[in-house]
């Protein structure tokens, strides 16, 4: 692919090192040695990329990667608008924070607030995340309000709290607290979550791969459906994400409970009757 | 010329300019989804009386449609964006809403935009008999309203796309008998059905009533084609070949000029291949050509299909 920029880390950073400028947007059309001077702020200090990195390529940069990755890594993908990041290795916080277009890869895990603010485009992250993934940061505008936000592996507490839109899918264990206060979009936790979901919930949909669970009094059984908007959200994910593929069945029947009865009673919480996975 | 013996006579099809809305239709079987589209698409012959023409395009796999159940995707034409509309939302309303275990989408949603030239506020619209209950919910690019209703929920595309279509290409068949012309009628509709992009809109896809445009009678917009009516050949100006003694018509409405031709051009080979020399004569039916912003030549259509 034209336009492909790579770094390579040289050293584990001792500090909080902000990625934040490092977009394929900003890195377009500057020369190898300019994206070397380009400004990272580096605990109390600024450093240019190249203290930290060995680049390779520039000049039309469509396409970042990054080898290797630390948990010292913040901001990486924040404001991003176009153009795709891909990291092998784990990123710290605020991954993908504000996102609005493009693609995002983390080989690796994620800190917390991952995708928080997320409004377009795609962010997969390999690994597990750590809290308040796709959340509402303090003093943000707004969590995950477009696009989608796949974590393959487990997630932390309070995923998807306050969403507006979009779509965030852990196919690993959520944590407790699971789409608190979600205004609108649709979760999907396909191994199970903690105690919490959707607490003050209202309205948006939270799917949980959990046959037979039960669910707190302020969520109201409604019965056993099967959904045509449900097979919509299964063939999205499939044509969307990545890796995953469910079961084909000529039914998928799934319990919906509506609530939270104290905010409104306008969301829901599917659960399927029967593992989307297993036959 | 001549396909199979039979003459094609030198003239062409008029057709006009319409609007078009492509809506995909989903069941839990095929069996309601053909029962859905039907009556959904009935009554829908001739914009002269009908508001639109509609038809069943072609039927879908469950993995061509966008909650992957079997699907049905139906054509519908009218003169305005606006008649468009209120027939879309009433057929759907009353045809589809109604009926179990179905939703409807916009067949338009994806690819080509740039051909989309309004909207047809088809859920939205429809919400309101979800009497405040109804939720909408994106996913992706795709609008969709829930509409609870007694069998579970009604699921319906936000808004559908309008593109320009062209409606009201035709051939004429007239042949020795009844029955010839029924049966190369009948060949030609059964090959125009295997084609994406057209539909024919009347009962069978054939239709026994051409019609001219005006009447002897103040009101009337269109009345019989006297000139292709064999019972009065002797009191009219007949344009009949000799030896008809029956014609029946196809009318085809494609999403474009190319879909026309190439459902024209189907239907023509399908019935001088069916009837043979039964068929006295291949014809199209025109204006003058001041009415219609297409024309299509029938000999030119079968040249350009490789027809000598």
């Amino acid at each position: 692919m034209s336009g492909l920029v790579s770094l390579r880390l040289r050293a584990e950073p001792e500090a909080g090192l902000d990625l934040s400028p490092l977009l394929p947007r900003k890195l377009h059309g500057l020369g190898k040695r300019k994206i070397e001077n380009v400004r990272l702020g580096y605990g109390s200090r600024q450093v240019p990329v190249a203290e930290l990195f060995q680049v390779h390529g520039g000049s039309g940069c469509e396409e970042l990667l990054i080898e290797g990755g630390s948990r010292r890594f913040h901001g990486l993908g924040a404001d991003m608008g176009e153009g795709r990041i891909e990291v092998f290795g784990d990123v710290g916080d605020d991954c993908a924070l504000g996102m609005h277009g493009g693609s995002l890869r983390v080989h690796g895990n994620s800190g917390d607030f991952t995708g928080s603010g997320l409004g377009a485009g795609t962010v997969l992250i390999d690994g597990n995340c750590g809290d308040d993934c796709g959340a509402l940061r303090p003093g943000g505008h707004a969590a995950i309000s477009g696009g989608l936000l796949q974590v393959r592996g487990r997630c932390g507490a309070r995923a998807g709290a306050a969403m507006s839109g979009g779509m965030l899918l852990i196919e690993g264990k959520a944590g407790h607290g699971l789409a608190a206060d979600i205004r609108a979009g649709t979760v999907l936790a396909l191994a199970g979550c903690g105690p919490g979901m959707a607490r003050g919930m209202k309205r948006g949909t939270l799917v949980v791969n959990k046959p037979g669970m039960r669910l707190r009094p302020a969520f109201a059984d409604n019965g056993v459906f099967d959904l045509a908007v449900l097979r919509l959200i299964m063939n999205y994910i499939e044509a969307n994400a990545t890796g995953l593929r469910f079961l084909q069945k000529c039914s998928i029947l799934v319990r919906r409970y509506t609530g939270d009865l104290s905010s409104g009673g306008a969301g829901e919480i599917l659960v399927p009757v029967r593992d989307l996975f297993m036959d | 010329m001549k396909v199979r013996g039979v003459p094609i006579e030198d003239t062409y099809a008029e057709a006009f300019t319409m609007r078009v809305a492509r809506l995909v239709i989903t069941a839990p079987n095929r069996r309601w989804c053909r029962i859905a589209a039907a009556s959904m698409t009935g009554f829908a012959t001739s914009v002269i009386a009908c508001g639109c023409e509609a038809g069943v395009e072609v039927e879908l796999p469950p993995a061509a449609t966008p909650d992957r159940r079997p699907g049905v995707a139906v054509l519908v034409f009218a003169m305005s964006e606006k008649e468009l509309a209120k027939q879309l939302v009433n057929r759907v309303g009353q045809c589809i809403l109604t009926c179990p275990g179905t939703a409807c989408y916009d067949g338009f949603a994806e690819g080509q935009e740039q051909l989309n030239v309004g909207v047809c506020p088809l859920g939205r619209t429809l919400r309101y008999f979800g009497d405040g209950f109804q939720a909408a919910k994106r996913v992706g690019g795709m609008r969709v309203w829930r509409i609870p209703v007694m069998d579970g929920e009604f699921t319906c595309s936000d808004q559908v796309n309008i593109r320009k279509g062209v409606g009201g290409g035709n051939i004429l068949l007239p042949a020795r008998s009844a029955a010839d012309a029924l049966a190369a009628a009948e060949a030609a509709v059964a090959r125009i059905a295997k084609l994406e992009g057209a539909i024919t809109p009347f009962p069978g896809g054939i239709v026994r009533s051409g019609s001219k445009v005006g009447s002897r009678y103040p009101g009337m917009i269109a009345s019989t084609n006297d000139a292709w009516a064999p019972t009065i050949r002797s009191r009219t100006k007949s344009a009949l070949p000799a030896g008809s003694n029956s014609v029946l018509e196809i009318v085809v409405d494609g999403v474009d000029q190319a879909c026309v031709e190439q459902a024209l051009l189907l239907a023509m080979l399908a019935a001088c291949e069916r009837a043979g020399k039964a068929l006295t004569a291949v014809s199209a039916g025109n204006y003058g050509g001041s009415l219609g912003s297409h024309h299509f030549h029938l000999r030119r259509i079968l040249r350009a299909g490789g027809k000598p």
